[in-house]
């Protein structure tokens, strides 16, 4: 697997709070990343290290193999960056910005350019400043997709965007990552939107990487058991260290296996409730499996 | 390159106003100096409020904001700028950030050369005025630049700027003022060291300035910038205020074959008048005197150049006393006992005169006032130890009793604006001007790099040579002072009137309109021959009254 995007044990402190701690992230060339976690749970500040916009109190980040602090205008120019806190130039007008940001990359796409300026609905002629922020987001995403990126970071794109002016977004970004087989690391709290097209998902909490991996991997590993008990049933002990929130009550339990394997996990947890029966697996979503992996790192002591 | 010429004009578009508003103050300013007639027209106040006050204040605010906003149009501060994830390298950005500074800082170079151009500098002057205004400018630019730099928009610029100037303030203030002890400190006691800490401070903000931009533009390491930047603040309160090396005092003049011995010359000091002296809220006394030295060459003339005193009560109490410093040795007129050197320089012709005109009176001391209260009633002994300086009078210019007619001394020049005959005499009106370039340096008094050649106070006569006849100006002379201050630097100018002949000098030959048509005009300057230190010592010196008296008025040594 090459690795656009390595960190390798990446710790940044804000003082004595570590935002990050020992991030070990690689993002597969042609993977849509969908880096997630709740607010302020450290993914805006591995982007920035990423991008080199903060330096590492320790470690070190990569791109394209190249190390953070070391990234220039070669690399930039196949960077792409789309950030809600990213300043625009608002003075400038939509067609001024496009005009600024051409020069600076040899493979601007003029055509491409006018067609999103079209298809997204910019006003050429309206100043960035009086453009809303759901059409300054898309200036954004114009302005960082003209070039044909090979790697496109997109850090909390939905916040705060209708639904109409989400789904552009992601159908322009599904569109053109089938069309040129981008790399796009994208970062949200917003799970219901990036499940759509993401293939690859990493969870973060308290500034620390739960899970990197394929969404079909986590998919599969990652089931709802639920199943009908005897009349005060007890769980023997120990329950697998796979289990997440068992909940058990009068006449039912459910647990979310993180380690699902056929037959086997089935087993485990007859061996586990003994009585159990009517067992059913359901998958999960992966909204539902991050809100298990976050509120499981928070009930433990 | 390419992209630091692209950065560069967005952000001529982006500041296009300001640079107009900039630049229009400026032009304004050039044209209402090249209108306004450079002569003494009884304008001073409205061209002072105009030239002075009104347009600078402006021109500074404007710049102000405009440096602000080159700055930060992309900002080094923080995570968010919109170019920290563009293919722009940190040294395009510079540069494109340079050529903007570059435009804030030429083109008054250019606006005020020009204006100096009017007033008719000489080539090499104007060379040197350039130099001056440019490291004027950048004096100005790089600093406020420099704080741009380390603030993430114009609020923190704001505060961070209003934080500085009222801290270096408070601190200037401080320790020029005495909070905490430190003496009386007098102007003009150490003038050459002043202006020294003043260019080595400015030359710090210069170099400070661009160092703290160069390193934040190419590393954006904040924190190390600000204390690059705290640094050069304090290396500036402390340069400003205590610099210990005068490097544009004038070099003391040495001669290997001194043209007399100072041993065995006598050394007269009369104490003559105590002066209020006030130096930043302080009281402090000016005891003034007049000196002569007996036995120096016919040709030679001397002036005092430091007096180092002690004042001792009779109790062996010592009273303090500060150093005194004449602001330059020939500053004022001839005294009597320059005729003889005068007579030399006008080729043996006979000088003689009933006035003194202030050459030979110095001060002897200042005291602090708090001292002169508490032992205003013992008299006191003086012994001060004086610097002085030999020197020779050279006929600079001579020229044809003509109206209209001007000569150049250095970069003074002097102009007959009229001729006026009197019943007794002649009065000439003279015009005297200077330009001053760079106020930062050069309106200050003292040697000046920029002003190499402004050598002291000249002395004028009319001369008949062939009835080898000498008249000095009179003291019934009225000078009318302007000083013009333009972009750049400041046109000092005197309309003199000066009477020759008549007044209260019986051995002054008459000058009449025969007496004039084979006379010229004669400007005399002093030159510097030799310099070294007599004592002299007054006895009984009593303090508080305002004239003092020495029971033995000249002490001998």
């Amino acid at each position: 697997m090459n690795a656009v995007i390595e960190t390798h044990s990446v710790t940044h402190r804000y003082g004595k709070v570590a935002a990050v701690q020992d991030l070990q992230l690689a993002v597969p060339e042609g993977s849509i990343y969908a880096f997630l976690g709740p607010n302020g749970a450290g993914k805006t500040t591995t982007i920035k290290l990423i991008l080199n916009l903060l330096q590492p109190t320790e470690g070190r980040a990569t791109i394209f193999g190249v190390e953070s602090t070391r990234l220039g205008p070669a690399e930039f120019a196949r960077i792409g960056y789309v950030s809600e806190n990213q300043q625009l130039p608002d003075w400038m007008t939509v067609q001024q910005l496009v005009d600024f940001c051409r020069p600076m990359y040899p493979s601007w796409d003029s055509d491409f350019c006018s067609r999103m300026l079209k298809d997204f609905l910019l006003p050429a002629d309206r100043k960035i400043k009086n453009l809303s922020r759901g059409m300054r987001m898309k200036a954004s995403l114009l302005t960082s997709l003209a070039y044909r990126p090979r790697l496109l970071i997109l850090d909390e794109p939905f916040t705060g965007l209708d639904p109409v002016v989400r789904d552009e977004l992601i159908h322009g970004i599904l569109e053109l990552t089938e069309q040129e087989a981008w790399s796009v690391f994208i970062s949200s709290h917003d799970i219901n939107e990036v499940e759509r097209f993401a293939d690859w998902a990493g969870f973060i909490d308290g500034g620390r990487l739960k899970v990197s991996e394929t969404t079909a991997n986590l998919t599969g590993r990652f089931k709802r058991l639920e199943c009908v008990t005897p009349t005060d049933a007890h769980l023997a002990s120990p329950v697998p260290r796979s289990w997440l929130l068992p909940e058990i009550n009068s006449r039912s339990f459910r647990v979310i296996e993180s380690e699902y394997v056929p037959i086997d996990s089935e087993k485990s947890l007859a061996a586990v409730l003994p009585g159990a029966t009517e067992v059913t697996v359901t998958d999960l979503s992966l909204r539902e499996i991050f809100i298990a992996l976050t509120q499981s790192s928070r009930s433990k002591p | 390159m390419s992209m630091a010429i692209h950065f560069f004009k967005r952000d001529l578009r982006r500041a296009w106003w300001l640079y107009s508003i900039w630049l229009l103050v400026y032009l304004a300013e050039g044209l209402f100096a090249v209108s306004i007639s450079p002569k003494v027209d009884g304008g001073v106040a409205s061209n002072m409020a105009l030239s002075f006050i009104m347009f600078p204040v402006l021109r500074i605010l404007v710049l102000v904001v405009l440096v602000a906003q080159l700055v930060h149009e992309d900002p080094l501060v923080g995570s968010t700028a919109f170019w920290l994830t563009r293919p722009v390298s940190r040294f395009s950005l510079f540069l494109s950030k340079a050529a903007g500074l570059g435009i804030v800082v030429l083109i008054p170079v250019v606006v005020n050369t020009a204006v100096l151009s009017r007033f008719g500098l000489l080539h090499s002057e104007l060379r040197l005025a350039a130099v001056g205004i440019l490291a004027h400018q950048c004096s100005f630019v790089l600093p406020i630049a420099a704080v741009a730099a380390l603030t993430p928009n114009f609020r923190f610029y704001g505060a961070a700027a209003a934080g500085m100037a009222v801290g270096i303030g408070v601190i200037l203030i401080a320790t020029s003022t005495g909070i905490g002890g430190s003496a009386v400190v007098d102007p003009y006691a150490n003038i050459a060291l002043l202006n020294t800490r003043a260019m080595v401070a400015e030359s710090l903000l210069i170099g400070g300035g661009a160092l703290i931009l160069t390193h934040q533009y190419l590393t954006r390491r904040t924190r190390r910038s600000i204390a690059l930047a705290a640094f050069v603040a304090v290396a500036y309160i402390l340069i400003a205020g205590y610099w210990p090396w005068s490097v544009v005092r004038d070099t003391p003049i040495r001669s290997e074959h001194p043209p007399f011995d100072p041993t065995p010359l006598k050394l007269r000091v009369f104490a003559a008048q105590l002066n209020d002296f006030n130096v930043n809220g302080h009281s402090a006394k000016r005891i003034d005197g007049s000196y002569s030295l007996d036995g120096i060459p016919t040709a030679l003339f001397v002036r005092v150049r430091t007096a180092n005193p002690k004042l001792t009560l009779p109790d062996g109490t010592a009273v303090e006393t500060f150093n005194s410093m004449t602001v330059l040795p020939w500053v004022g007129g001839f005294s009597k006992s320059d005729l003889p050197a005068l007579g030399a320089a006008l080729e043996g012709i006979p000088v003689d005169s009933y006035y003194d005109q202030g050459g030979s009176m110095t001060t002897l001391a200042y005291i602090d006032n708090g001292a002169l209260q508490k032992f205003k009633d013992s008299p006191a002994k003086l012994v001060d130890d004086f610097d002085l300086v030999a020197g020779r009078y050279e006929v600079a210019a001579e020229i044809p009793i003509v109206k209209g007619r001007q000569f150049e001394v250095g970069r003074v020049r002097f102009r007959i604006e009229d001729l006026i005959s009197r019943p007794d005499g002649v009065t000439l009106n003279i015009l005297e001007s200077v330009v001053l370039v760079s106020p930062s340096f050069s309106i200050r008094l003292g040697p000046q790099p920029f002003d190499p050649r402004l050598k002291g106070d000249p002395v004028y006569f009319l001369v008949n040579r062939s009835r080898r006849e000498a008249v000095p100006f009179n003291l019934e002379i009225t000078r009318r002072s302007v000083g013009e201050f333009y972009l750049g630097g400041m046109l000092f100018q005197q309309a003199v009137e000066m009477p020759f002949g008549g007044g209260r000098d019986p051995q002054a030959p008459v000058v009449d309109r025969n007496w004039l048509a084979g006379a010229t005009f004669v400007c005399l300057e002093r030159v510097p021959v030799f310099e070294f230190r007599k004592t002299a010592e007054v006895d009984l010196l009593k303090l508080g009254e305002p004239w003092l008296r020495a029971k033995t008025p000249e002490i001998l040594k």
